[in-house]
């Protein structure tokens, strides 16, 4: 009868299936993919291995974490990645002026948020494409980090150095914990995953901008404030990108002015292979965390079967097509 | 069920995929700083030639760009998860590196650095350095511009601009050049007289300034950014000579030139460093009057030599690679010409 799909959540049992279908086949690729290198590669089921993929997974995590609102909202945010560094450089600039380093923390986290109301409020507001505005934010923030810095590269404070103590958020190394480090991150990624995969799915804010990304129109004539939701959304986006700018910094300590491009298609991909659909209106956390597992798991075990990493590159477009012809699939089915 | 059949079919392709793997008696990781650029290549190349001969296996990785430190760090932490028996490693950024290595020593891992250091590990991984003492080379290079340019340094009656290029402030390697031909040429040209412009990292301004040093580093390691950089101090019309600290930042340099036309005999002096087609054809049409080249190959070689010492438990030592300064007249002598590729 309906054959637009934008009224598909007035059909929760068929779209909770659905739904859950493509997470499923997510989840089981992850499952495969990681007991496949801990056959075949050569010590990679080790303590360390897994540590080496949750480093290189938080901040990707949380890009995606924070992107999956705005693309659910129907929108993209091109700029979380150079948001992201531009974050990283100012807060660490901030400290290599002496600046306490735990506030600068908090700064950074800030200044997301600020970016992500800049892109609300082209989008939202003025009516940009988000394409366009998030692109130029993606410029302005590559520029902006490079003056900040006066093009030189941050490093920010050793885990040695007393001001290097900030790094525990993520990872508490030493003589007495295990080689490899104790992973905190976990703890604060997990919790806030949780947290805002309710978020998106039990709460008020979180159903209206899930419905923004279905029928922007039809939201708006039952009464939502679409224009404050779907700002919400960019911020939410925004926030993310300093908390990822945090872990980044606590995973690589150094940080290059002019870099940062290309973290925000790893983050959308990741969105996309745990079962968010670009068109809005569908997704979860839950699934976007999938999604950012199946890629770094592979771009970890991929050098453990004896592959050079640029084929990480490959498999992981191999499963972002695969991830999305299961999307349209369901959906042909469903249409029939 | 067909997803899933095709997804198996994935990880079956990865697997016979994986199987050629040359074996040798011992297994070392070398992560370098990249493959894009040809003396990457000769440094794979000795690499791989030294573990023929000295019985180990060689696992060849690197990022795809220079500016790619966190892609360099995960590649780093790997091969230390892997458990070889060494590692050989080129530092983009040292202090990212560093929880890492202290990961290594504590496996008891070998780390051999070669090209860039980590001076700062204090855990014992890193048991020797293999690289061109890229300090003298840097220095070697003003000497060489010095000695050209004499006359125009010290009796040019209006102020003369000497371009120093450089590909990024993060490596050490490439800093040392930067800073050996810097003060080399600081020193030369006379503390007084000389300003250091152009980036805050190496400014050193004086007043009524007779040399003036402008640096010129870009935001990026891309080549449009180097050439942007490279086209404003070329624009300069008191420009003498210019220095270029590696093969991209020298290709900037070259590029450039092509519609600039600056660098030449009876124009000003361009000195690159390394080689790689661009350079190798500029030193010959003597757009370029010469370049440092180090021998890549022979790092790879030592490198890989002294890991394998390492192994056994012999005491190893750091290593400094000797360089060559060389120009249109000397290049084809069999010494260098060995360490030139193209």
């Amino acid at each position: 009868m309906d054959t637009n799909p934008a009224i598909r959540p007035a059909e929760p049992g068929r779209l909770k299936r659905i739904l859950a279908n493509q997470r499923t086949v997510a989840f089981i690729a992850l499952i495969v993919l990681f007991l496949f290198f801990c056959v075949t590669g050569n010590n990679f089921a080790r303590y360390t291995t897994i540590m080496s993929i949750l480093d290189s997974s938080y901040y990707i995590g949380f890009l995606a974490m924070g992107v999956t609102f705005v693309i659910i909202t129907g929108g993209i945010d091109l700029s979380c990645g150079t948001v992201m560094v531009c974050c990283a450089l100012i807060s660490g600039t901030l400290i290599k002026m002496g600046w306490p380093v735990w506030p600068c923390l908090v700064i950074c986290i800030l200044i997301g948020g600020l970016f992500g109301l800049l892109n609300g409020f082209m989008v939202a507001i003025m009516g940009l494409p988000a394409f366009i505005a998030t692109l130029g934010t993606m410029m302005i923030t590559r520029g902006l980090g490079s003056i900040v810095t006066a093009t030189a590269s941050v490093t920010f404070p050793a885990r040695r150095s007393p001001e290097g103590s900030f790094r525990i958020i993520f990872k508490v190394m030493g003589p007495d914990y295990p080689t490899g480090g104790l992973p905190t991150g976990l703890i604060i990624f997990v919790t806030l995953a949780v947290v805002m995969g309710l978020f998106l799915a039990k709460t008020r804010p979180g159903r209206y901008i899930t419905a923004l990304g279905s029928n922007k129109e039809a939201t708006r004539l039952s009464g939502i404030d679409t224009v404050k939701w779907e700002m919400l959304a960019y911020v939410i986006s925004g926030l993310f990108a300093g908390l990822a700018a945090i872990s980044y910094a606590a995973t690589y300590s150094t940080v290059l002015p002019g870099t940062g491009n290309g973290f925000e298609l790893d983050a959308i991909a990741g969105t996309v292979i745990g079962g968010t659909s670009l068109s809005g209106g569908l997704g979860s956390i839950s699934g976007t965390l999938i999604g950012v597992f199946i890629m770094s798991v592979l771009k970890t075990g991929l050098p453990f079967v004896g592959l050079q990493p640029h084929y990480q590159l490959l498999f992981t477009g191999i499963v972002l097509v695969i991830a999305v012809f299961v999307d349209v699939m369901n959906r042909s089915r469903q249409k029939t | 069920m067909k997803i899933r059949s095709k997804l198996f079919m994935t990880a079956v392709a990865v697997l016979f995929a994986a199987a050629p793997v040359f074996a040798g008696q011992y297994s070392i990781e070398v992560v370098s700083k990249g493959f894009q650029h040809d003396f990457w290549k000769q440094v794979n190349r000795g690499c791989t030639e030294a573990g023929k001969e000295f019985g180990a296996s060689v696992n060849f990785v690197g990022p795809a760009s220079e500016s790619n430190i966190a892609e360099q760090i995960d590649q780093l932490s790997n091969a230390v998860n892997k458990g070889p028996d060494a590692i050989c490693f080129a530092a983009l950024s040292p202090e990212s590196s560093i929880d890492l290595l202290f990961q290594a020593g504590d496996a008891k891992i070998p780390v051999i650095t070669f090209d860039s250091n980590v001076p700062m590990d204090t855990g014992g991984a890193v048991k020797a350095f293999v690289a061109t003492d890229n300090r003298d080379a840097g220095a070697g290079a003003a000497q060489a511009m010095y000695d050209k340019l004499k006359d125009k340094l010290t009796n040019s009656p209006a102020t003369v601009r000497i371009a120093v290029l450089s590909q990024d402030t993060t490596s050490q390697s490439v800093g040392d050049r930067t800073i050996g031909f810097i003060e080399k040429m600081v020193e030369l040209c006379g503390p007084a007289t000389t300003s250091v412009e152009g980036h805050v990292k190496y400014e050193k301004r004086v007043s009524n300034p007779k040399v003036i040093l402008d640096v010129g580093i870009p935001a990026e390691t891309i080549d449009a950014a180097m050439n942007t950089v490279v086209s404003t101090i070329f624009n300069k019309q008191d420009m003498i000579g210019a220095y270029a600290s590696n093969e991209f930042a020298a290709k900037g340099m070259i590029n450039v030139n092509e519609t600039l036309n600056r660098l030449g005999p009876d124009k000003a002096v361009g000195i690159g460093f390394d080689s790689g087609i661009i350079q190798v054809r500029a030193v010959r049409d003597r757009v370029l009057y010469g370049a440092i080249t180090q021998n890549p190959y022979m790092i790879g070689y030592l490198s890989v030599k002294t890991a394998v010492e390492a192994i056994k438990g012999q005491s190893v030592k750091d290593i400094a690679v000797p360089f060559y300064f060389y120009t249109a007249d000397n290049m084809d002598e069999p010494d260098i010409a060995a360490c030139l590729y193209e």
